[in-house]
């Protein structure tokens, strides 16, 4: 039962964030991101039911409140709604071409998912397309709002990938993931902020005094 | 090892508490200046002491140079704050701030050190990363924009680390709840070994974005020149070298696991390529510590590559984490004198740094030719065990081409610092009356630093090379 709940969750999660790449308001984008909670909790969930210890269990539980409820909410209060909904480009590559970027991905992911494991293979594959789509985004959307949603689903399907490849990541990990999901979400909520009240706008096409 | 070896934390954090509870700035200094004493104080009790029940030999050679850095940069973050409240760059608030988010980055850079397993390593080095970015945007302006560059460049990086050490420990057969670092697990075939060499790319390239190797440095340049002089010493003299650290952990697990060849070459690459950037940046630079910024690049890369020689190199690569840290605090210290006092740190702007500020100026120079790597300070030694490592490991050709570029760091920032340094100063970076003391006394701390360098560079103290040796072997070195 537990692969097929995997690869579902996978497959849900990378749906997740093909929508978030095409989201065009940062509420819409939050929702998203607090929809991805559900297949991470379910993975955590079917890892519990098919054996996994009672830990994975409070991990579900824990991956809802916190993923699923909290940080969503902290976002909200956090990211600025734009004055104007649509598309901002980042960078020279479109949507389009990240989601072309990702089925090559999952295509290799899964290549190598089947090389790591064939009983994972394939909800590995797509938790590693989905990790390579929602860091994509930051380099294709340019409102940083979007980017931190990028950001923070790449976290949720990297978290779901673990979880799926080593069974249990263990009270230690489980809780410094949960700490780092939770400060990273302040954190660039606090820089979109920072942002925001210099530049009038957050937007990465207002950035570009740096040369980096 | 366990849970106890983290007691340290107790000190930053502490000194968090009671800055929380203070609104006096004068006193939030003062507490920062007694947290240096304490930490310096834990310093000289863990290398006399050498607690290896609770910390191994590599741990502890980290640990040293974060409780001897963290306590330099705590003390001149004193006067620095202080000197900006009174000049009106800074309001109380904003000074309260920064020392609760300097405090909480010492907390996670002993954690860094203190911790006896990977996922706590992983933690205190994204705990550095999340302060070190607010404290980037403090100053606002330019400085936001560094701060976001930062945070996606290495947010992302810290979360590939964090899969990479799962698919590391993972392929490795090691439990993820393991307590302790697995210095030789069992070599591995077949997929767990795929998965091990996975798990190395992705920290190489997670930790790498934290240390500022190539191609994920961009941020780095950035995020140090906009950051307050204090937080560019911190970020510069030890954060990268946690990711380093970091990164080292899990080399050591690769090594036993999947064998050392892939791993060295890899490291070897990346060394070199980042040092190639930052020797070609480094002439182009006009700002003081956008320079310093590259130089730090240039060192990381240094360090990755005699991490990747092993065996003699990686013994002077571990002395140049503190050699260079040391070094390189010290300069940026120098660089927000030089900011007090001229308002700026590029040319034209900043010239004849030695006619108005000859401490400064003075502590400039000579700091310069320390991370240069002249003699007699450390980083001569260091650099030099390094690139003998290599060529003793039979990486003849690769050291030639790290020579070469290292000569041309050094013609950069040879053609850039008298710019800086000589001439006549403006007018109005002469001393004047009622003007911020040079320095304020953060001076005696320039003076100490390059005293140790000096120290270094002629005999290391026993009871640290002692550590030092022990660390090397314990690395595989």
């Amino acid at each position: 039962m537990s692969s097929g709940v995997e690869l579902a969750s996978a497959a849900v999660l990378l749906l997740l964030v093909v929508l978030a790449v095409m989201a065009r308001t940062a509420p819409a984008g939050v929702t998203v991101y607090a929809w991805a909670a559900l297949p991470q909790a379910a993975v955590a969930a079917a890892l519990a039911a098919s054996g996994g210890g009672a830990l994975l269990w409070v991990d579900a539980a824990l991956i809802l409140a916190v993923k699923g409820l909290w940080v969503p909410s902290l976002l909200r209060r956090s990211l600025p709604v734009p004055d104007r909904h649509g598309y901002g480009l980042a960078a020279s590559m479109s949507p389009p071409m990240l989601l072309g970027g990702a089925v090559v991905a999952a295509l290799l992911g899964l290549r190598l998912g089947v090389l790591l494991g064939p009983a994972a293979g394939e909800a590995l594959g797509l938790g590693l397309a989905a990790i390579l789509l929602g860091f994509g985004i930051p380099a294709v959307r340019s409102e940083l709002w979007a980017q931190t949603v990028g950001i923070l689903l790449g976290e949720a399907a990297l978290v779901l990938t673990a979880l799926v490849l080593a069974g249990d990541l263990g009270p230690t990990a489980e809780i410094l993931s949960f700490a780092e999901v939770i400060l990273l979400a302040v954190v660039l909520g606090a820089v979109v902020r920072a942002v925001r009240d210099v530049h009038g706008v957050a937007d990465v096409r207002r950035l570009g005094r740096l040369r980096g | 090892m366990s849970a106890a070896s983290l007691w340290p934390l107790a000190v930053p954090a502490l000194a968090l508490l009671v800055t929380v509870a203070q609104r006096d700035v004068h006193r939030i200094a003062t507490v920062a200046r007694a947290t240096a004493l304490v930490l310096w104080a834990l310093a000289i009790w863990a290398l006399l002491s050498r607690p290896l029940g609770l910390w191994d030999p590599l741990a502890l050679w980290f640990l040293l140079m974060v409780l001897v850095l963290t306590g330099f940069c705590l003390m001149v973050s004193a006067q620095y704050v202080e000197a900006e409240v009174a000049q009106g760059e800074l309001t109380a608030a904003q000074a309260r701030r920064y020392f609760l988010l300097f405090q909480g980055c010492v907390l996670s850079l002993l954690t860094i050190g203190a911790a006896s397993n990977y996922f706590v390593v992983w933690a205190g080095v994204e705990g550095t990363t999340l302060t070190t970015i607010l404290l980037v945007a403090m100053p606002g302006g330019r400085a936001v924009e560094a701060a976001w560059k930062y945070i996606v460049i290495t947010g992302i990086g810290g979360l590939l680390a964090l899969l990479g050490t799962v698919f590391a420990l993972h392929g490795a057969q090691i439990p993820l709840n393991v307590t302790g670092f697995a210095l030789a697990p069992a070599p591995v075939a077949g997929p767990a070994a795929l998965a091990v060499q996975i798990g190395f790319w992705l920290a190489l390239v997670g930790y790498g974005s934290k240390a500022g190797l190539v191609p994920f440095h961009t941020w780095l340049p950035d995020a140090h020149s906009e950051a307050p002089a204090p937080v560019s010493a911190v970020l510069s003299g030890v954060k990268l070298a946690g990711g380093v650290y970091a990164l080292l952990r899990l080399l050591a697990l690769t090594d036993s696991a999947v064998g050392p060849l892939w791993p060295h070459r890899m490291l070897i690459i990346i060394g070199l390529l980042t040092l190639a950037l930052a020797a070609g940046a480094l002439a182009g630079q006009r700002d003081l510590k956008r320079l310093l910024a590259y130089s730090s690049i240039e060192h990381m890369g240094l360090i990755v590559l005699g991490a990747g020689f092993g065996g003699l190199a990686l013994a002077g690569a571990l002395l140049h984490m503190w050699t260079h840290g040391l070094g390189k605090t010290g300069l940026f210290f120098s660089a927000g004198n030089v900011r007090l006092r001229f308002h700026s740190t590029s040319a034209p702007s900043v010239r004849g740094v030695l006619r108005a500020m000859p401490l400064t100026g003075a502590a400039l120079a000579l700091g310069a030719s320390a991370i240069v790597g002249l003699p007699p300070f450390g980083l001569f030694w260091s650099e030099w065990l390094l690139l003998l490592g290599g060529v003793r490991a039979g990486y003849a050709v690769w050291v030639a081409v790290a020579v070469a570029l290292l000569l041309a760091a050094f013609l950069g920032i040879g053609l850039r610092l008298p710019a800086l340094l000589l001439g006549a100063p403006p007018k109005e970076a002469l001393p004047a009356e009622g003007a911020v003391r040079e320095g304020a006394g953060s001076t005696w701390v320039l003076g100490l630093e390059l005293a140790a360098l000096t120290v270094v560079g002629l005999a290391l103290p026993a009871a640290l090379h002692s550590v030092w040796l022990s660390a090397v072997r314990l690395g595989g070195g």
